[in-house]
């Protein structure tokens, strides 16, 4: 049994507090935090978080959080931190960090532990992604985008190999020389938690995903793009790795928002959709593409194809223009069902992210509206009779409770021990009982002859 | 003379490179913009010398290899250039980025070179006083910030000191420009400066390498510090040219002469 499409809530924390796009030239990079007051973000950040948390009781698949760097558009600049705070509040839902920019890391050995730390925690319920970063974090990082891609598949590969296998391995390569690769801890979801790949609809970064068979997330797009990218991901698992995907490897940021009626849904979602897009979004090229961040091949494509499909720059469409193109989905309950089943049967779409929740700069109790509406009128179309999340029907990786561990998981293979003066190992756990310690000392043991 | 570019195969890679006069030898390597033409500058510095305009690696119709990490693998690139165009010791003249690579050059082999002549060179931390982030510039200031606001039309007619925008000469025009200033990147993005150089170039003064420095008057990319900085550090002269850091385009004949006298100067004293 398993549902038809599931829901992640994909919160990007922004910082609205900022002029309109048409006054800066960016909010990204140059955009003087002087803007950034951190007591407005204490409450920003505490109603954020609230709306994740909550997303479990409303029955959300996932909740996902990601990594941005020195702009208003996502101010989670550390989102594994997230992760700990997330997985301390929710005991069910999944926790997606899509993704770490693994290559803006020095060290990706650092993030292998940090989300296995969290895998732990979370009793094994983390997805992690892989990014890149967007190309204006190299500006803001010093990190070299000419370095990015080759940095990030090489990361990618040794935290993978990390998780997997067992160490110390030496790690030999271009951009990482590491002795001894030991990382612990280890995530409890073998031999990996599930990984996300966000695209825009390059053909080489989906190549990449399908040959890996993890999950692609395609980010803010049109329906066109979404639709090839799909399309163009399934055919390549089929025809070159010769396996069909499940509907749980495509995924798609889809912005939505769900109002009692069409009409009410439109009015309620306009101006935070136009403050995401307008001012959120308000990256030009020159801070978006680094030199380097791509060949100047690809780039010439992207352009021609943008050029060819008419694509205008998010800050330059209307609100019915990215209706329209489908970069969001805004409406009553019938009209977001009809949508994402339209999109589940003719794109394959089987997750969608930014189904609901926060966009833009909208009020608290919207959000909740978003989400609760979006759980009780849309969701149950989607699910198995029972309306449960795919994850409730499910195994844990670590169970729940102490009593279900202790019936099901085996005992370590070494108990900790102190080793007594005479030989004998002491187990630590009964080392306070007279009768086992009888006539033990402490002295370090007579090493033998 | 000649303004179309040769190709020669160098360490299996191809290296463009426009070449015309007679005298010198004179080897111009350029900046991170203004490839694929043979310049106001060259021609000017040809009525004296032989100009060879190589191209350095990424610009130009001259390849990027992968092997090409940094500015040690393109010093040997260039020397093998030089192998291969049989020019035993030349005057390097570098603009901006070729500058920093001219005088790492002159460090590493300086059996190879006879004079150093620095335009705007790039390379040097001088604190207080940063290089202007040429990697990040909206392409609206490109003709303020570069001083190409009073120029004459003809001598900057398509020049785009930057990525820029595809309205600057369409999109594969604007695509090739990414990629070159890609290539400037991977030598110079991390670092933006060598701190060895503070400590290398004073050895070139010691062992005897004439140099000279030319910075513009108005430069808003290279700060003026940073060109009396070089010639503190090379014991060389500067030569200050009208206009912006876009001068050796802008004043071609000025900056020429500037050269081409100091070049003179050091050719009458080996004779």
């Amino acid at each position: 049994m398993s549902n038809r499409l599931q829901f992640y809530n994909f919160t990007l924390m922004p910082y609205p507090f900022i002029p309109p796009g048409e006054d800066l030239e960016s909010s990204w990079i140059t955009i003087p935090n002087s803007l950034f007051d951190a007591k407005v973000a204490h409450r920003l950040y505490t109603e954020y978080l609230e709306q994740l948390v909550a997303s479990e009781k409303f029955g959300y698949d996932g909740i996902i959080v990601n990594e941005h760097h020195q702009n208003a558009f996502g101010t989670i600049a550390a989102p594994n931190v997230w992760g700990g705070y997330l997985a301390a509040r929710t005991s069910h839902i999944r926790i997606g960090i899509i993704g770490n920019a693994l290559p803006l890391h020095q060290n990706p050995l650092r993030v292998a532990e940090e989300i296995a730390m969290l895998d732990i925690i979370s009793g094994g319920r983390i997805i992690s992604g892989h990014v890149r970063g967007m190309g204006a974090e190299y500006h803001s990082s010093g990190m070299d985008p000419t370095r990015s891609k080759g940095r990030f598949w090489e990361a990618h590969d040794l935290i993978l190999r990390a998780w997997a296998e067992d160490g110390p391995f030496t790690w030999q390569g271009e951009h990482y020389d590491i002795e001894y690769a030991n990382i612990w801890p280890k995530p409890v979801q073998r031999p990996h938690p599930p990984i996300w790949m966000p695209g825009t609809g390059s053909t080489e970064t989906i190549e990449e995903v399908a040959k890996r068979r993890f999950s692609y997330m395609q980010t803010t797009t049109s329906n066109w793009i979404t639709k090839r990218s799909f399309a163009l991901f399934r055919q390549i698992c089929e025809e070159k790795y010769e396996y069909s995907p499940a509907p749980t490897q495509l995924g798609r940021v889809i912005p939505t928002y769900v109002a009692e009626t069409d009409a009410q849904a439109y009015r309620e979602f306009m101006p935070h959709a136009m403050w995401f897009f307008r001012t959120g979004l308000k990256i030009p090229m020159h801070h978006l593409m680094p030199p380097g961040y791509n060949t100047s091949a690809a780039m010439l494509r992207t352009i021609q194809g943008r050029a060819a499909a008419g694509v205008k720059n998010f800050w330059e469409m209307s609100y019915d223009d990215l209706i329209e193109s489908g970069h969001i989905i805004v409406g009553s309950p019938q009209t977001v069902i009809d949508k994402y089943g339209q999109q589940a049967d003719e794109y394959g779409l089987g997750m969608a992210v930014s189904a609901g929740g926060h966009l833009g700069a909208m009020p608290n109790w919207m959000v909740m509206k978003n989400l609760q509406l979006m759980a009780e009128e849309v969701m149950p179309a989607f699910r198995e009779p029972d309306g449960k999340p795919d994850h409730l029907r499910e195994e844990r990786a670590v169970p729940y409770t102490n009593a279900e561990q202790a019936a099901t998981i085996p005992a370590p293979k070494h108990q900790p021990v102190v080793r007594l003066a005479d030989g004998r190992d002491l187990p630590t756990a009964l080392g306070h009982i007279p009768e086992v310690v009888a006539g033990g000392s402490t002295e370090p043991p007579t090493p033998a002859a | 003379m000649t303004s179309s570019a040769q190709t020669m195969a160098v360490d299996g890679v191809t290296v463009a490179y426009r070449r015309g006069g007679s005298g010198g030898p004179v080897v111009v390597l350029n900046g991170h913009w203004g490839s694929r033409r043979w310049l106001p500058l060259h021609a000017a510095l040809a009525e004296r010398s032989e100009v060879i305009a190589p191209e350095l690696p990424g610009f130009g119709s001259s390849e990027l290899p992968d092997w090409v990490k940094g500015i040690d693998d393109v010093l040997l690139l260039v020397r093998d250039a030089l192998d291969a165009l049989g020019l035993e010791r030349v005057h390097l003249v570098g603009y901006g980025l070729g500058g920093w690579i001219a005088s790492d050059l002159a460090i590493w082999f300086p059996e190879r070179v006879r004079s150093l002549s620095l335009l705007a060179p790039y390379g040097l931390r001088v604190p207080g006083h940063p290089l202007a982030n040429i990697f990040l510039m909206n392409p609206a200031g490109f003709a303020e910030a570069y001083g190409l606001l009073d120029a004459d039309a003809a001598l900057v007619d398509g020049l785009v000191p930057g990525v820029g925008t595809p309205a600057d000469g369409g999109m594969e025009e604007w695509a090739h420009r990414y990629g070159e200033m890609g290539a400037a990147a991977r030598l110079m993005w991390q670092w933006r400066y060598d701190l060895a150089l503070d400590h290398r170039l004073p050895r070139l003064a010691e062992r005897g390498l004439p140099s000279l420095v030319v910075g513009g008057a108005d430069d808003r990319i290279l700060p003026a510090a940073q060109v009396e900085r070089w010639a503190q550090l090379l014991g060389a002269r500067t030569v200050e040219i009208p206009g912006g850091h876009a001068f050796p385009f802008t004043a071609p004949r000025q900056t020429a002469e500037a050269v081409t006298s100091f070049i003179e100067s050091v050719e009458k004293v080996a004779a």
